[in-house]
C-alpha cells in the first residue's frame, strides 16, 4: 500500500525554546485505521493541524496525499484541507444555525473536487447528504435544527460531514470523548465501517486505550514525539 | 459570494437580538443625520423665503445686513430713519410699481409694532410668493385698529374685539404706555413661519396719533396741542424703512444706484435675496454645528456596533473553527465578517429612512405651522444618498476591525477551539 501522510524529521515550535513538536519519521498507509494516543498536551493538535495545512512545520517534510504541504501557499493548502481532509471534533462541530442538511453539505460548498464527487456517487449534493445520513441513521432529520439532535446525534451529523464527497482522509479529534460507552462503541464501528465502505484513510486521536481495539494499528504520539526531550 | 451571504444572513438571524439592536442603534442614527439634513435645507429654505416678491428694501444708509434684521427680522433698531418726503419721492418713481412703508419702534409685550399701509396686505409676499391671508377679520379701517400676527394672537390670547395698550420702545416690561389710546383687534392674520407671526401691524397714522403727546422721547400730556385727533392729518414725518416692488425687473440695480446717489438725504436700497444670503453666511455656522454633530451621533452608532461585534467575536471562535476545517480560508472568514457589518449598516439605514419618512409623514403638517419650516416631503435627494453610501462605506470599513481580530483567530486557532 502507498503511504498517505509522510512526515520526516518534522519540527515545529512556536516559540524557539519551547518546541512544541519533533517527531522523526511517521508514515501512515492509504486506507490504513491508525489510532493516535496520547495524553493532552503532547503535541496531538498541532500534529493534526499540520497534517491539515493550517499550520507549517518549522522544519522538516509533510507529504500528504503525495502533495508537500511545505510547497503550498496558505491559499493552496486550504484549499487542499477542503478537497482531501475530512474533520470531525470532540464537540460542538456543527453550525447552530444551520439545519442538518444544510451543516453536511458545506464541504462541497468550500471545495469543488467534494462537490463533484458528490454528485458522481449520487448525482446530486443532497442525494449524496441523504444517503450518507441514512447510513447513520439520521435520515429522519435532514431539515431539524441541530440543536434539537442529541450529543451522540451531532456527533453522527459532524462524521456525515466529513465523509461527503470522498475525502482521502478522515481526521477524528477525540470525537467521542463527550460520548456515553454505548454510544462510544457504536460510534466508532459506523466511523470505521464508513471509511472502509469509502476507502478512507481514518487518524482517530484519542486518549482513551479501551478504544484501540477497533484499531489496526495504535501510535502513542509521547514516544513519537521527542520535543519535551530535547529540553 | 452567495455562500457567504446566506452564512451571514443566517448567522445574524441566529443571533436577532443582537443584530436586531445594532440595526436599530444605526437606524436612528441615520434617521438623526438625514433628519437634522433635511431641517438644514428647510430651514435655509424657510429662512430665504422669509421676503419674497419684493425687489429691494430701503433704509437709512447702514450696512445691508442691518437693514434686513431691522426691517424684515424685527431684530435690533434702525440707526436712523427716512423721511416722509423722500419715501414719497421714490415711491413715485415711474419703475416702483408698488411700495410699503415700516415704521417700526413701539412693541406689545415684547412684540414689535409695525406701522404701515394697506399696501402691506396687498403686497407683502413670503414663501414661494404667498400673499397674507386672515385667519379671523380684516386689516385695519379705524385710526386705532390693529392686526395681529398669528403668534400674538396665539401666545397672549387675544381674540378680534380685545382692546389692547401699546409701549413705547421695546421691552416686555417698558415703563411708558401709550395707556391714553387703546387698540382693538379687527384681524387676525394666519401663520406663515416668519417674523410677520410676531408682529402686530397698525396703520402710519395710527403710530402719528400715538406719538402726538410725545417730544423728545418723553410723554407731556397736552403738549401736542388739542386739536381732536379724528382732525388731524396725522402725516408722518419720518419712517424706518420701506419694501418697493418694481413694474421690470431690470430696473432693479438703476433703481438701487439711483437709491444709494440720492441726494437728499443719505439712503440705501438692498436686494433681498443678496441681504438674505449675506445673512445666511453668518448665521450658517450653527447649521454647520448641527450637521458635526448628527454626524457624530453616526460615528458612535457604528462604535457601539463595532463593541457589540468584538464582544460577541469570541463566542464565535467555535464557529470560525468549524468554518476553518471545512475548508473555509481566513480570507473567506474576514470576508464574512466584513458582509455582516455591511448588512447591518445597510438594514440601519434602510431601517432610518423608514423612521424619518413616516416621522415627518406625520410630524410635517405641525413642524410647518408651529415652527414655519418648510420640509419637503420629496424623496432623498442625490446629496442625501451620497450621505447614506457614505454611512455605508463607513460601515464596512468598520467591519474590517472584527474581521481582522477573525482572521488572526481563525489562522492562530485553526481548527481547534476547545470551549
Amino acid at each position: 500500500m502507498s503511504s498517505i501522510i509522510e512526515l520526516q524529521q518534522l519540527k515545529f515550535h512556536w516559540q524557539v525554546e519551547k518546541p512544541v513538536l519533533a517527531i522523526d519519521q511517521l508514515e501512515v498507509c492509504a486506507g490504513e485505521k491508525l489510532f493516535l494516543q496520547g495524553p493532552s498536551g503532547c503535541g496531538k493538535s498541532t500534529l493534526l493541524n499540520l497534517i491539515a495545512g493550517i499550520h507549517k512545520p518549522v522544519a522538516g517534510r509533510i507529504a500528504v496525499n503525495g502533495c508537500d504541504l511545505n510547497a503550498l501557499s496558505a491559499a493552496a493548502r486550504d484549499r487542499f484541507r477542503a478537497d482531501h481532509i475530512g474533520l470531525i471534533f470532540q464537540q460542538f462541530n456543527l453550525l447552530p444555525y444551520l439545519s442538518v442538511q444544510q451543516n453536511v453539505l458545506l464541504p462541497c460548498h468550500f471545495s469543488q473536487l467534494r462537490r463533484e464527487q458528490a454528485c458522481q456517487q449520487m448525482g446530486s449534493v443532497e442525494a449524496a447528504a441523504l444517503a450518507l445520513l441514512q447510513e447513520l441513521g439520521l435520515q429522519d432529520y435532514l431539515n431539524s435544527a441541530v440543536t434539537d439532535l442529541s450529543i451522540g446525534q451531532q456527533q453522527r451529523v459532524a462524521a456525515a460531514r466529513a465523509l461527503i464527497g470522498n475525502p482521502r482522509i478522515l481526521i477524528a479529534d477525540e470525537p467521542t470523548s463527550s460520548l456515553d460507552s454505548d454510544n462510544r462503541e457504536g460510534f466508532i464501528k459506523l466511523l470505521i465501517r464508513e471509511c472502509d465502505q469509502h476507502d478512507i484513510t481514518l487518524l482517530f486521536v484519542s486518549h482513551d486505550r479501551q478504544l484501540t481495539s477497533h484499531f489496526s494499528r495504535i501510535i502513542d504520539l509521547q514516544q513519537l514525539n521527542h520535543a519535551g526531550a530535547a529540553l | 459570494m452567495k455562500l457567504m451571504l446566506g452564512l451571514v444572513y443566517k448567522s445574524l438571524f441566529n443571533r436577532r437580538l443582537t443584530a436586531l439592536m445594532i440595526i436599530c442603534s444605526i437606524a436612528v442614527s441615520v434617521a438623526l443625520l438625514l433628519g437634522v439634513e433635511k431641517v438644514r435645507h428647510g430651514a435655509k429654505q424657510s429662512f430665504s423665503s422669509t421676503i419674497a416678491g419684493t425687489d429691494l428694501i430701503v433704509g437709512a444708509r447702514s450696512g445691508s445686513v442691518q437693514l434686513l434684521l431691522y426691517s424684515v427680522f424685527r431684530i435690533g433698531n434702525a440707526t436712523n430713519n427716512v423721511s416722509w418726503q423722500s419715501y414719497q419721492d421714490i415711491a413715485a418713481n415711474p419703475n416702483v410699481a408698488w411700495s410699503i412703508p415700516f415704521s417700526l419702534g413701539d412693541s406689545h409685550r415684547g412684540y414689535r409694532v409695525l406701522g404701515t399701509t394697506d399696501a402691506y396686505f396687498e403686497h407683502y409676499r413670503y414663501g414661494k410668493k404667498r400673499p397674507l391671508t386672515f385667519s379671523q377679520g380684516a386689516p385695519f379701517q379705524q385710526l386705532h385698529d390693529v392686526v395681529l400676527g398669528a403668534e400674538v394672537a396665539a401666545k397672549l390670547d387675544y381674540h378680534l374685539g380685545d382692546q389692547i395698550i401699546i409701549a413705547h420702545g421695546m421691552g416686555n416690561t417698558s415703563f411708558s404706555k401709550h395707556k391714553d389710546q387703546p387698540f382693538t383687534v379687527t384681524g387676525i392674520l394666519a401663520a406663515t413661519g416668519t417674523p410677520v407671526d410676531r408682529t402686530l401691524h397698525v396703520s402710519l397714522r395710527a403710530i402719528e396719533a400715538i406719538h402726538v403727546d410725545w417730544q423728545s422721547g418723553a410723554y407731556i400730556p397736552g403738549s401736542g396741542g388739542k386739536t381732536p385727533l379724528q382732525e388731524r392729518a396725522l402725516e408722518p414725518q419720518q419712517i424706518t424703512a420701506f419694501l418697493l416692488g418694481l413694474s421690470s425687473k431690470m430696473a432693479t440695480f438703476q433703481l438701487q444706484r439711483y437709491i444709494s446717489n440720492y441726494r437728499a438725504e443719505p439712503l440705501q436700497a438692498v436686494l433681498p435675496g443678496v441681504a438674505l444670503q449675506e445673512l445666511w453666511g453668518m448665521i450658517g455656522i450653527a447649521e454647520k454645528a448641527l450637521l458635526l454633530i448628527s454626524v457624530f451621533v453616526v460615528v458612535s452608532g457604528l462604535f457601539s456596533m463595532l463593541t457589540v461585534l468584538l464582544t460577541g467575536l469570541n463566542e464565535r471562535r467555535r464557529e470560525l473553527a468549524i468554518l476553518r476545517s471545512v475548508g473555509a480560508r481566513p480570507v473567506q472568514i474576514m470576508l464574512l465578517l466584513v458582509l455582516e457589518t455591511a448588512l447591518l449598516t445597510l438594514l440601519g439605514i434602510i431601517l432610518g429612512m423608514v423612521l424619518l419618512y413616516s416621522g415627518l409623514m406625520l410630524g410635517l403638517p405641525w413642524l410647518e405651522e408651529a415652527y414655519g419650516l418648510q420640509l419637503s416631503m420629496s424623496l432623498p435627494q442625490l446629496a442625501e444618498f451620497k450621505l447614506l453610501f457614505l454611512i455605508l462605506i463607513a460601515g464596512t470599513l468598520t467591519g474590517l476591525i472584527p474581521g481582522y481580530r477573525a482572521y488572526r483567530y481563525s489562522l492562530a486557532d485553526g481548527m481547534t477551539v476547545r470551549i
